[in-house]
């Protein structure tokens, strides 16, 4: 039994928008599940959903084996972090946390202990009695997360809870939002349109496209096996190349290239070939390669971003060069890629082809 | 730079007499005798009866019984202008927490009537009012005085406004942490409108202060007679053949300034304190 199942939610507005077209997924007990998307694909819908901010139009939650879906917001134990924070202006850091308590009616002596055991492990001790608006945003965040943790709640619900913050602070709230997830061993649901932070944060990801999930796994199983097109752009950054081919009795043709594949699907037609920046290489080790004409570069420091084109391509194609490329050398190039790393979709129904 | 500064202050000093010139030949002309002040009008310089006039308008009564001193009549524009000036935002915060925060059947129309009510104006419908109070048995109460006039569009318009921008996400976090309703209120909306409530309590206690007409109608007993009431009654002597007592009714003019007075000079440090700190 899952610590959170949700059996094909539906949600439509009023207006007739559907914004959660037949979900379901089951969570395990401390699992860390990310939901990732672009904007106004149903993400976070799903997740206020689960809160019970939203009521859904179909289907079922079950929280711990309990249903809820039909509860309020207070009663399916869960606790929600906010993207604006949410903090309540007027009180104190410390009431802000032992507000939910409260009005629970746990007695004053718990709250202190529960509320002082969170300041600890989110580094707040010496703020309890400073307002929000005396906190940096990272001290905000910790103060929204440690409302959720005082609670103990069955899960955590996390919406777009970094958006707000600098890319600095980001990233360390990041770190710290999955150890803190990991000691404390919490289900928890985190919603973000961020790749990196799903890639970085999840046990698994779940990638959400207008309001169905197009894919769910390990991060690394949906970075190396993208089951559809759109999943396969939204992963990775800078985002994958796409250029249209032709398969035909196990040879592949790329504009004016044309390979024979080991492996080749059982398939004959349009495809829609996909290539990650970062698996072109200038190393002649690798068994294919495209002649490339560059036009901009992008130096990042440790890479640098190659952008140009494969000559009979229309498509722009990027290419991630470790180290720096001088800046004055030949415009011309050629590079190298390998059979296993290319990612065949088929043209017309966008799916994984293998 | 200096000059100009200099230049500046002056012109604000201007202004600052000019508005106080009137008050000051009020209080100056108050502690002058009334002899003086039929036979050589306004005076600019203090006279010699110091705050004589001060004792007799607060203490001794101008009506036919001895109820309505100055103390009293104080004591019932106070009471007048508290119960106005909380009973209008109690109300009017009430009101905008309905239309705001539930899901009323017709609350556009709901609003709009409220809203409407800015077209009858005490004036237009003071006989009917007086009417429907008279029926209640409740002339000549505190109730009476106040309960018809606290019903408020403007605050409750201005409330609506304030609880629009208090962001969503409050409510629903307030849900998450248990809050219902009347806890959702009374915990995070009504500490967020301090400074609301601050603006409103000064602009309302004014206005329920100087409240003229309704109390006029309203009452009979001299002990329910506000200050306001009470310097029109030593003027209208006149009406006798008398001469009235111009000293005592300058001083209670300068009186029933006070309190108002009071309320802005206190109510305006908290609100500019509210706003300093501004925290949503």
């Amino acid at each position: 039994m899952g610590a959170l199942r949700l059996t094909n939610i539906h949600k439509t507005y009023a207006n007739g928008h559907q914004a959660v077209r037949g979900i379901n997924i089951e969570i395990e007990k401390g699992e860390f599940l990310v939901l990732v998307g672009p904007s106004g694909c149903g993400k976070s819908t799903l997740l206020r959903t689960i809160a019970g901010l939203e009521a859904i139009s179909e289907g079922e939650i079950h929280i711990a084996g309990q249903r809820v879906d039909t509860e309020a917001p207070a009663k399916r134990d869960i606790a929600m972090v906010f993207q604006n924070y949410a903090l309540y202006p007027h009180m104190t850091v410390y009431k802000n946390m032992a507000y939910g308590l409260h009005n629970r009616g746990v007695d004053k002596q718990t709250i202190d202990q529960k509320v002082k055991h969170a300041a600890g492990l989110l580094k707040l001790t010496d703020y309890l009695h400073r307002k929000p608006s005396q906190l940096s945003g990272g001290q905000r965040q910790r103060v929204a997360m440690g409302r959720a943790i005082v609670r103990d709640p069955q899960a955590f619900l996390f919406d777009e809870p970094l958006s707000n913050l600098d890319a600095k602070l980001r990233v360390q709230m990041r770190n710290e939002i999955k150890t803190l997830q990991r000691s404390l061993g919490t289900t928890s649901v985190y919603v973000t349109h961020d790749q990196t932070e799903a890639m970085t944060l999840a046990d698994r990801l779940a990638v959400v496209n207008a309001g169905v999930i197009e894919q769910m796994g390990s991060p690394m199983e949906i970075y190396e096996r993208p089951q559809t097109v759109f999943v396969a752009g939204f992963i990775g950054s800078p985002a994958m190349n796409f250029l249209t081919g032709r398969l035909h009795n196990g040879r592949l043709e790329i504009g004016e290239l044309s390979i024979v594949l080991q492996q080749p699907p059982r398939f004959d037609g349009e495809v829609i070939v996909g290539l990650r920046p970062e698996h072109l290489y200038r190393q002649a080790e690798h068994a294919f390669s495209l002649p490339f004409q560059i036009e901009v570069l992008e130096p990042l420091g440790a890479d640098t971003l190659v952008w140009g084109h494969v000559s009979g391509v229309q498509e722009t194609v990027v290419a991630r060069l470790s180290r720096a490329y001088p800046a004055d050398a030949p415009r011309t190039l050629t590079l190298y890629f390998n059979e296993a790393e290319l990612h065949l979709f088929d043209a017309a129904t966008e799916q994984r082809l293998s | 730079m200096q000059r100009a500064s200099v230049f500046d202050h002056l012109i604000l000093w201007a202004g600052v007499i000019f508005l106080l010139f009137p008050v000051w030949m009020l209080f100056a002309s108050s502690t002058h005798s009334v002899e003086n002040i039929v036979r050589d009008g306004l005076q600019f310089l203090p006279g010699g009866n110091g705050f004589e006039a001060y004792k007799t308008a607060l203490t001794s009564a101008s009506g036919f019984t001895d109820t309505a001193t100055g103390l009293r009549m104080m004591m019932n524009s106070l009471i007048m202008g508290l119960g106005f000036a909380i009973g209008k935002i109690v109300i009017s915060m009430c009101a905008a927490y309905a239309l705001v925060y539930f899901r009323l059947p017709f609350a556009t129309f709901w609003f709009w009537l409220i809203f409407s009510t800015l077209l009858l104006p005490l004036e237009v419908r003071i006989v009917p009012s007086y009417e429907v109070v008279s029926q209640l048995g409740l002339l000549n109460s505190y109730t009476g005085l106040i309960l018809p006039l606290i019903a408020s569009a403007t605050a409750t318009f201005y409330f609506q406004q304030f609880y629009k921008t208090v962001p969503d996400e409050l409510l629903e976090a307030a849900q998450l942490d248990n809050a219902n309703a009347w806890r959702f209120f009374k915990d995070i909306l009504v500490p967020l409108s301090r400074t609301m409530m601050a603006a409103m309590f000064i602009i309302m206690f004014v206005v329920g202060w100087n409240q003229y007409l309704w109390p006029l109608m309203m009452t009979t007993e001299e002990s329910y007679y506000t200050i306001v009431m009470g310097i029109k009654n030593i003027l209208s002597v006149v009406r006798e053949g008398r001469v009235p007592q111009y000293n005592v009714a300058f001083a209670m003019v300068m009186l029933a300034m006070l309190p108002p007075v009071a309320v802005v000079v206190f109510f305006q440090r908290w609100f500019i304190q509210g706003l300093v700190e501004s925290e949503k």
